[in-house]
Parts: structure tokens; C-alpha cells; sequence
């Protein structure tokens, strides 16, 4: 009996002592930091007082829902404000790795931004994905200008009044421009069936299943009927296709009949006519993509079926003609609104430069009239002390795409300006 | 080891130093202006020049005309004027035999003027696809009489020969803004300027194809609308919309740029078309300052 009772004692006191151990760990594990209070989420709570309801919300951040605040704060001492423990971007980014994945094709400003709060809350919401809004009116707080275009369409498309996510990635597109989660016309024909009979029929039998679907329709809606854009090229409204294109039929059903300029003049003639009757003109009109250089072909947003704004389509190529307004300090009205075509005229001209007047002082005059009456001489009369053969005009001290000075002039300031011609006030 | 660090030095001091001098060679040197004919009327919005030894063409775009000049050193005196009714000439050249061709941008054909200044007609050229169509942007004359032309409507280089039967074409590249102008260099390459992007692209002699020969470069210039190259092979890019020169090494690399925007004498106000004579003067049609500059490049 005396060996089985001493081996007992010491399972006991084995016993003991793990049980001693165990239970000491287990407090700490409670509470890692010897906290008052048995869980972080309390301790933070206990002031932060607001979260009592937060964490009632259906969707909670994982964390939150741990009650882990310092999975993202340092309870302590941060450089960043809410005590952040990293940037924002960054620390979202920590746990959600796989949205930074990758090469994409197009990505979300503020995403990329690491803006993340701009579209979720940290800590928990209403909706899910923790969005501080649901469905499109997230979207919509910051691109409003389609917010607006859609409250008013006659024409709606079904998924955007559901939800853009339903055609976009609201972080960043692997497999496609403006955020679509996959590209046309794949992305359409999710929904729409090609092979359908009516839809064959409204097309015309083209194989449009093949093409981008946004060359005629838009897809947030519209004002005209099967969501076209609002402009649509008179054959297009017709369906009369084989205006321009070669039979449906056809090996290459969307070849065109002609090239560039020489198919859009069997319509246009006068325009064409009197566009090259001119001087100078619009190089671009004359080459092998012709007309289609500034306008759409199909529909558009815009007047004139123009591919985009007029700031959009002439920035194409004269990027730095358009940006220099972008970086100068006085705003010249016409061209920080886009409207080119209030000084150019954008087929031909006989005047340099395009512009739509004799003159730049008539073009200048359209909107300044009161340089009429009183003004620095200018005009055919007046030359340019720095070179005979020039005559003064607005534009000899006035850039009017913009400078780096104030109305812009080409110097820094108005005494520079005028010691360059009036030399004997040179200091 | 001492030994091999000096020579990886001097190896990469070597290769340096052509780089320092190609920069430093290309200072411009303002020697004259033209401003008008012996008439004393004046240049209107001159958009071409081209120039010989001894005398300078310019196209007086404004005033429908060409007029043409003799030069010695910096006296420059004005010879001739040829009126072109209502033709409104661009780009400039002559040839060998002091034939003018001017493109008019008004009906977008190359003229031919004989050195007389009588007219000869349109430049057709011979054995082209009769389907074809052709819109020149711009053209050039080699110094042997053939002739390239930038067709932007077929999107293709055409080169004839001096008696104007198409040799062949070079398709210009497909990625592309919008090619503006070529210029040939005493290799035979042929440079094509794409204004939008500012890229050059060049066709070795006898290539089918052009091959990027520079990066985009929007640092150095705005809006390349011209172009040319000098006996050393420096490509000259007219910056129209920055008012300047860009300068282009053989190898591709920037030079920097050159000239900038004024009214004063040497300063560009949206300028044209270049030429270098074979002496290496340099003369820039001077557009919105209706006149044509002269300098000479300094090896400084």
C-alpha cells in the first residue's frame, strides 16, 4: 500500500500544479494587458461610450466584432489621427491583401487613394460590406453629376437603379477600363441573350454581340428609347446600318463602305464642302479615320454626336494646349468650361490658329467688348516695338490658354509686361 | 584591382564625354531675320522655308506667295517673288535642279513651280493603286530627287523617284497620335515626328516598317510639328505650341531644348517649318512673328 499512496501524492501534486498554471494563463489570456476590465472592447467602451450602439449594428467589422480595437489602434500612442495604427489605406490593407492584388486595368481613385472610409465604415453598419450607404446612393454622393442624369432618364437600365456593382468593381478592374468587372461585350451579355430573335431582329441581324455595346447605348440610361445616348446618328435611329456598313450578311458585316472623310461626305456634303473650301484646315478630318476623330459614329452624350466633351476631345491631341489652362493662375471662362468652339473653328478656318473671326482681336471682342472703347492701342495700325513686321493685339500679352501669372500674361508681373516694349521705363 | 577601377572610370568618362560635348555643341546663334520682299512688304504668317547654299525659300503663307532670297554670311537680299493665287503654301522644298514644290494646304496637293517660277502642275505620282488617295501632311526631297511623302490618309510614307513613279510605301506605325512630319537624313533613314505623342519613329533604308526611335517626349517638347536632322545626324524637333527647339541625339537621347518663346530677335512665336543648309545655317519660318530667323550653330 505505502508505494501506491506515494505515487498518488505525486499525481496530485502534478495535478495541482498544472491546475495552478492552466488558470494563470487563462487570466492572462482574459486579459493580455492586465486591463481593469476583462476585455478590450470593454476598456474602450467605457469612454467611447458611442460604440454601445455601433456594436449593435447587423454588420460588424471583424475586429470590432472581436472586440479587437487595437487590430487598427494603438490604445497607447499613434502619429496618426484615431490613433491609427498605420495609414489607412495600409492598415486596411494588412488583413484584405487580395484586394491589392494583382495588375488592374482600372482602378478606383479613392481606392487607390486608400480612402477606404469614404465608402466604409471601420466599425460597423447598416449595410453590408460595412458601406455607410447602400445600393447606388453611395456611388452617387460623389458622382453626382450622374446622380442627377439618372433622376431625370425616361430610359432606365435595371442594374444601375439596383446597384453599380452589379457592372462594377468599386475597387479596381482586372479585366477592364471605368471599373467594369469584365469587359464589353461579355459584361452585357451576361444579362442580355444574343441569340434571341428580337434581339437580332432590333439589331438588324448584325452580330453586335461581337462589338462594344457603348458605341450607341448608355448603359446608366437615357432619354431615348432602348437606352441610346441621347444624340443618335440619324441612320443609326433608322437602323439603316448598311448606310455605312457593308451588308449584315457580309464575311466583315462591319466594314465600312468607304474610308475616313469620303464616307460621312455622301450625307454631309455642304459641311464637307465649305470645311475644305477653306485656308487651313483641321488636318485630322483628312486621314484615314476622318470624322471619327472627334465625333461618334452611333450616338452620343454630347451635341454633334461628339466623342466626349469638347475640353475631352480636343485635350485628345492638344493635351497641353488644354492643360495649360489647368495651370494657370487666372481662369480664362471659355476654356476652363471646355467651350473651344467659342474661339475655334474646329473643321476650318482661314485664320491662324483656327479661330472663327477675321482676327484674334474680333474673336477677343466676342465676349470683352469693352476693349472697344478703351484699351491699350491695339489693332493693324499699332506695331510691336519688338519686331516691325507684328502688329499688337490681345495676344501679345495675353496667353489665352493661361500662364503661371496672374491674367495670364507672359511675364510675372505687369511691369515686366510693359518694359518689354516700353524699354525706356526699364529700371 | 586599382588598375581595373581606374579603367571602368576612364571607360565611363569616355563614354561620358561625347554626351557633355553634344550638349554643350548646340548653342544657337541668332545672325538674321527676314521680315519682307524687296517691295518691302511684309512676310504674313510664313509657315515654310527651305534653303541651298546660297539662297532661302520661303513660303509666305498669309500673303499666297513664295519668295525667294539670296544670303552671303549674314546680308540676306530678296530676289523674286512668286504669287500663288490662291494657293496657300506650307511645307517647302526644292530640288537639285532649283525646281520649287510647295505643299498647298488649301487643296492639299504638292505644286511644282520650275525654278523660273513657271507653274509645271500637281506632283501625281506615277504607278500609284489608282484607288488610292493621297493627303500629304508633309513632304521631303532627298538629295538625290526623290521624293517622300507623309499620306495621312492611307497612313504611309510614298517615295518616288526623281521622275515621280513610285518606288515603294512604308506603312507609318498604327499605335500612333498624328504624324505631322518626316525628314530624311544622308543614310537614306526617314524620321516621322508623331506631334501628339512626340515620338519619332525611323525606317532604316529599305525597311518595310518603322521602329520607334524615342520615348514620348512631352518634357521636352509640347506639340512637335516640324521636323528635321543636321549632317551629324541631331534631329531639330519644332516645338509649334511650346515655341522652341527640341533637340534629339542619334542615339535617341535629348539634347535639351533650344530657342524659346519671345518677339525680340532669336525669339519663336509659334514657329514652322526648319531647314539647315549644307554650310549649317539655320533658318525657322518664324510663323506668328511673319518672319523668317537665320542662325548659326555654334560648337562652343
Amino acid at each position: 500500500m505505502r508505494p501506491v499512496r506515494f505515487r498518488s501524492f505525486w499525481v496530485f501534486l502534478g495535478a495541482a500544479a498544472w491546475l495552478v498554471v492552466f488558470a494563470g494563463t487563462q487570466a492572462n489570456a482574459a486579459n493580455d494587458f492586465r486591463l481593469k476590465k476583462t476585455s478590450i472592447t470593454d476598456a474602450c467602451v467605457e469612454c467611447h461610450d458611442e460604440f454601445v450602439e455601433i456594436l449593435k449594428r447587423p454588420f460588424l467589422h471583424t475586429p470590432v466584432a472581436k472586440g479587437d480595437c487595437a487590430g487598427c489602434h494603438n490604445p497607447h500612442t499613434s502619429k496618426r489621427a484615431m490613433l491609427l495604427d498605420a495609414e489607412s489605406g495600409k492598415i486596411c490593407q494588412s488583413c484584405h491583401e487580395e484586394m491589392f492584388e494583382g495588375e488592374a486595368q482600372s482602378s478606383h481613385r479613392i481606392f487607390v487613394q486608400g480612402k477606404c472610409f469614404s465608402c466604409h465604415d471601420a466599425h460597423g453598419s447598416e449595410n453590408k460590406q460595412n458601406l455607410i450607404r447602400a445600393g447606388s446612393a453611395l456611388c452617387i454622393e460623389c458622382h453626382d453629376e450622374l446622380g442627377q442624369k439618372l433622376a431625370t432618364n425616361k430610359f432606365e437600365h435595371d442594374p444601375v437603379t439596383d446597384s453599380c456593382v452589379e457592372c462594377h468593381d468599386p475597387h479596381a478592374s482586372k479585366k477592364s477600363d471605368n471599373l467594369l468587372v469584365d469587359a464589353q461585350p461579355s459584361l452585357c451579355l451576361d444579362c442580355h441573350e444574343a441569340n434571341d430573335a428580337s434581339f437580332k431582329q432590333v439589331h438588324k441581324n448584325y452580330p453586335v454581340e461581337k462589338a462594344r455595346c457603348t458605341a450607341c447605348h448608355n448603359p446608366h440610361g437615357s432619354n431615348t428609347a432602348g437606352i441610346l445616348f441621347d444624340n443618335v446618328h440619324e441612320p443609326v435611329a433608322e437602323r439603316a446600318c448598311g448606310e455605312c456598313h457593308t451588308k449584315s450578311t457580309s464575311s466583315s458585316p462591319f466594314a465600312l463602305k468607304d474610308v475616313g472623310l469620303d464616307l460621312c461626305e455622301g450625307c454631309h456634303y455642304e459641311t464637307v464642302v465649305d470645311a475644305l473650301n477653306k485656308s487651313m484646315v483641321h488636318w485630322p478630318m483628312l486621314d484615314d479615320r476622318g470624322c471619327v476623330n472627334c465625333h461618334a459614329p452611333h450616338a452620343s452624350e454630347e451635341d454633334f454626336l461628339l466623342k466626349g466633351t469638347q475640353a475631352e476631345v480636343c485635350s485628345e491631341c492638344h493635351t497641353d494646349t488644354v492643360d495649360r489652362q489647368k495651370r494657370s493662375r487666372t481662369e480664362h471662362p471659355p476654356i476652363a468650361e471646355g467651350a473651344c468652339g467659342e474661339c475655334h473653328a474646329p473643321h476650318s478656318s482661314d485664320n491662324t490658329f483656327l479661330i472663327n473671326q477675321p482676327t484674334a482681336i474680333e474673336v477677343c471682342a466676342k465676349c470683352h467688348e469693352w476693349q472697344r472703347h478703351s484699351s491699350h492701342p491695339i489693332g493693324e495700325e499699332i506695331v510691336d516695338p519688338r519686331n516691325a513686321n507684328v502688329t499688337l493685339e490681345c495676344s501679345s500679352c495675353h496667353r489665352t490658354h493661361g500662364t503661371e501669372y496672374e491674367h495670364f500674361i507672359y511675364f510675372r508681373t505687369k511691369d515686366e509686361l510693359c518694359v518689354q516694349c516700353h524699354t525706356n521705363l526699364r529700371r | 584591382m586599382r588598375r581595373t577601377y581606374v579603367a571602368i572610370a576612364a571607360l565611363a568618362l569616355f563614354l561620358w564625354m561625347p554626351q557633355i560635348a553634344g550638349a554643350a555643341e548646340y548653342g544657337f546663334k541668332w545672325v538674321t531675320s527676314i521680315y519682307a520682299d524687296a517691295d518691302g512688304i511684309g512676310l504674313k504668317r510664313p509657315e515654310g522655308v527651305a534653303c541651298g547654299e546660297k539662297r532661302v525659300v520661303v513660303a509666305d503663307t498669309g500673303n499666297r506667295r513664295l519668295v525667294r532670297y539670296g544670303y552671303d554670311g549674314d546680308e540676306v537680299s530678296a530676289e523674286r517673288v512668286f504669287p500663288l493665287g490662291k494657293s496657300s503654301p506650307t511645307v517647302l522644298q526644292f530640288n537639285s535642279k532649283g525646281d520649287l514644290y510647295f505643299l498647298d494646304g488649301r487643296d492639299r496637293r504638292i505644286v511644282v513651280l520650275k525654278a523660273s517660277g513657271e507653274r509645271v502642275g500637281s506632283l501625281n505620282p506615277k504607278s500609284m493603286p489608282s484607288s488610292k488617295e493621297i493627303v500629304p501632311k508633309s513632304f521631303r526631297i532627298d538629295g538625290d530627287d526623290n521624293i517622300y511623302i507623309l499620306d495621312i490618309f492611307s497612313q504611309q510614307v510614298i517615295i518616288l523617284d526623281p521622275d515621280w513613279q513610285l518606288s515603294r510605301t512604308i506603312p507609318l506605325p498604327k499605335d500612333r497620335g498624328f504624324f505631322s512630319d518626316l525628314a530624311i537624313d544622308r543614310q537614306g533613314k526617314i524620321y516621322v515626328v508623331d506631334s501628339v505623342e512626340a515620338v519619332v519613329h525611323v525606317a532604316v533604308k529599305g525597311a518595310e516598317t518603322f521602329t520607334r526611335f524615342t520615348e514620348s517626349m512631352k518634357e521636352l517638347v509640347n506639340f512637335p510639328a516640324r521636323l528635321t536632322i543636321d549632317a551629324q545626324g541631331v534631329l531639330y524637333l519644332v516645338d509649334q505650341n511650346g515655341s522652341g527647339l527640341g533637340l534629339v541625339a542619334p542615339d535617341g537621347a535629348s539634347l535639351g531644348r533650344r530657342l524659346g518663346l519671345g518677339w525680340n530677335k532669336s525669339g519663336l512665336y509659334y514657329p514652322s517649318q526648319i531647314c539647315i543648309s549644307a554650310g549649317g545655317n539655320v533658318f525657322i519660318a518664324d510663323r506668328n512673328n511673319n518672319r523668317v530667323q537665320m542662325f548659326t550653330v555654334s560648337a562652343d
